[in-house]
């Protein structure tokens, strides 16, 4: 990677702010990286907002068929 | 459980996982992490797919092991481990 900075596409980055990650703009992981809060820093009225979800780990898959995600953050 | 059932639930498995992780990289298309993860499962579940076809027939009609006969309306039919004509009453 050219920048160490940018972790392989998206991750928090903890130099700017927990609630921010490193994205790149364009969908081929190409172009220019941009910084994406997980929630809005200004938050509109009447606006629904879900946080930007940041890739940890998944189960394995038949875990995960019996709960209904591969996303341990996301079993309730 | 025997092998059939056990390998449908595999196969079950890992193409829920690829739909959770398509669902995912839909909003992280540059999730370098999540792509090596559905290049993961999704063979995985090829070549499980692969090992129940080559055993059990065809998944599907568009796999076709044998070109001069068509093999998907063979018995039992994937979601019917006890086979279709055994049930029916003529």
């Amino acid at each position: 990677m050219e920048n160490p900075n940018i972790n392989q596409g998206l991750s928090p980055n903890p130099a700017i702010s927990p609630n921010v990650v490193s994205i790149y703009a364009g969908n081929n992981c190409t172009g220019e990286v941009t910084m994406i809060p997980v929630m809005p820093v200004r938050p509109e009225l009447s606006q629904a907002y879900v946080p930007y979800q940041i890739y940890n780990r998944i189960m394995p898959a038949q875990e995960a068929l019996k709960k209904g995600t591969v996303f341990p953050e996301l079993v309730k | 459980m025997d092998e059939q059932t056990t390998l449908l639930e595999q196969i079950m498995a890992y193409d829920f996982a690829l739909y959770d992780l398509q669902l995912f990289l839909d909003t992280h298309p540059s999730d370098a992490n999540a792509l090596r993860d559905y290049k993961m499962a999704l063979e995985q579940s090829e070549n499980l797919k692969r090992q129940y076809q080559a055993k059990y027939g065809p998944l599907t009609p568009r796999y076709l092991p044998n070109t001069t006969c068509w093999q998907w309306i063979n018995d039992p039919w994937p979601w019917d481990p006890k086979g279709g004509m055994n049930n029916v009453v003529l």
